[in-house]
């Protein structure tokens, strides 16, 4: 099942939830005559029982009148729902999107030559395109991966210009790279011990991690993003005023129970001073995906700065 | 009166009827609902189901209401005539 099928599923549902709606207000009304009808026949009968009939036809009139609410109630939701992950109706696409415009100052490019050029953030004008991948759960990756038009790239490039969560910990990442990184604290973005972002000695890391593909990165960022705690915690950051936010979450919940096939590392023996050599990563039950989020003011938008899963 | 009271017996349960088989139908746009949002993380379509079920539930009791408010009539007509 793909977003295209949960989308006719939920427009289906809208539609018969209306259709339900008119037909309860219609027996609202019909049940409403009736009570009427057996007010006027027995007017002045001085019996209980035809009072109790009507009394029991009101309360029915009544039910069925909050019956049709309630469908209203449901339509609307399920309407709400469209328009917060599916605002324009093209979810999943890249077609017609405007391109993404240059925010804030050019950051990173340290480094021997021949390192990747300094970065520049950039708007990101695809997130809304995104929300129903991860909104199908781990099943969205799949989707993703099906109906990538280019959404991959153009959600990579996005990151790209924003932090260094590809460079660092993306598709093309290699394990060597990853040995590299956890045993002589060569940053994976420019091969050198030169931090690529900063131009600083690149910190050491025990265990350096990787997506095994640039979907699953930008799955993982999406699902991070769209998830409750992800909102939460932008909320909550932007009531404070913060500029800086760090979200994790559980990777089976973002890949399901088989998260291992979505994430590689290498994990340093020894101490920092003195590696002796590294191991494949253990990636626990509880690994995490981490995804931190910048901004430069409460006035620009937030970047993935960087994304990565934590063994 | 009793030809009308007859009439309205019958068009009481035709009522009730109505309602029962719109409960069974209820399930129908529920259950695409139901497919099409396994895996969200947000509140409005857990909540839209819930709602809806709901809202089958009280056409199942109006149906009962209605069957209730046949009963009296019918026990009126046995107590007149």
């Amino acid at each position: 099942m793909s977003w295209t099928d949960v989308r006719a599923a939920i427009d289906a549902a809208i539609e018969g939830f209306e259709r339900l709606a008119g037909v309860s207000e219609e027996h609202s009304r019909d049940a409403d005559s009736l009570g009427a009808r057996i007010a006027t026949v027995f007017d002045g009968s001085g019996n209980e029982l035809p009072a109790t009939a009507r009394d029991h036809t009101a309360s029915a009139a009544v039910r069925v009148g909050d019956s049709a609410a309630g469908y209203r109630e449901a339509a609307r939701l399920c309407r709400d729902y469209l328009a917060a992950v599916d605002p324009d109706g093209a979810a999943g696409s890249v077609e017609g999107l405007g391109a993404p415009t240059p925010i804030g100052p050019l950051k990173g490019g340290y480094g021997p030559t021949g390192s990747p050029v300094a970065r520049q953030a950039v708007t990101d004008v695809s997130r809304d395109r995104c929300h129903v991948y991860p909104e199908q759960g781990p099943k969205g990756l799949h989707d993703l991966t099906m109906r990538d038009d280019g959404i991959v790239a153009l959600r990579s490039g996005w990151m790209d210009a924003g932090g260094h969560a590809r460079r660092r910990h993306g598709g093309g990442v290699t394990e060597e790279q990853l040995g590299e990184r956890a045993e002589e604290g060569k940053d994976p973005a420019n091969g050198s011990g030169v931090d690529w972002e900063t131009g600083r000695e690149h910190s050491r890391v025990r265990h350096a991690t990787a997506f095994v593909s640039d979907t699953d990165l930008v799955f993982a960022e999406a699902a991070v993003w769209n998830s409750r705690e992800g909102r939460a915690a932008i909320a909550e950051a932007e009531a404070l005023g913060e500029d800086r936010v760090d979200v994790k979450l559980k990777a089976a919940g973002v890949f399901g129970p088989d998260f291992r096939r979505h994430v590689h590392g290498r994990t340093r023996v020894g101490s920092s001073a003195n590696p002796q050599g590294s191991v494949p990563t253990m990636f626990g039950d509880d690994t995490r995906i981490v995804v931190v989020y910048r901004r430069y003011d409460a006035d620009s938008p937030w970047r993935a700065y960087t994304c990565y899963p934590k063994a | 009166m009793r030809d009308e009271t007859e009439g309205l017996i019958a068009s009481l349960g035709g009522l009730s009827e109505a309602l029962r088989a719109r409960a069974a139908t209820a399930e129908d746009p529920a259950a695409l609902l139901s497919t099409a949002s396994t895996g969200t993380s947000r509140d409005e379509l857990p909540a839209a189901l819930a709602l809806a079920a709901r809202a089958a539930e009280e056409s199942g009791h109006a149906a009962a209401d209605l069957d209730e408010a046949a009963s009296a009539l019918r026990a009126y007509l046995e107590h007149v005539y």
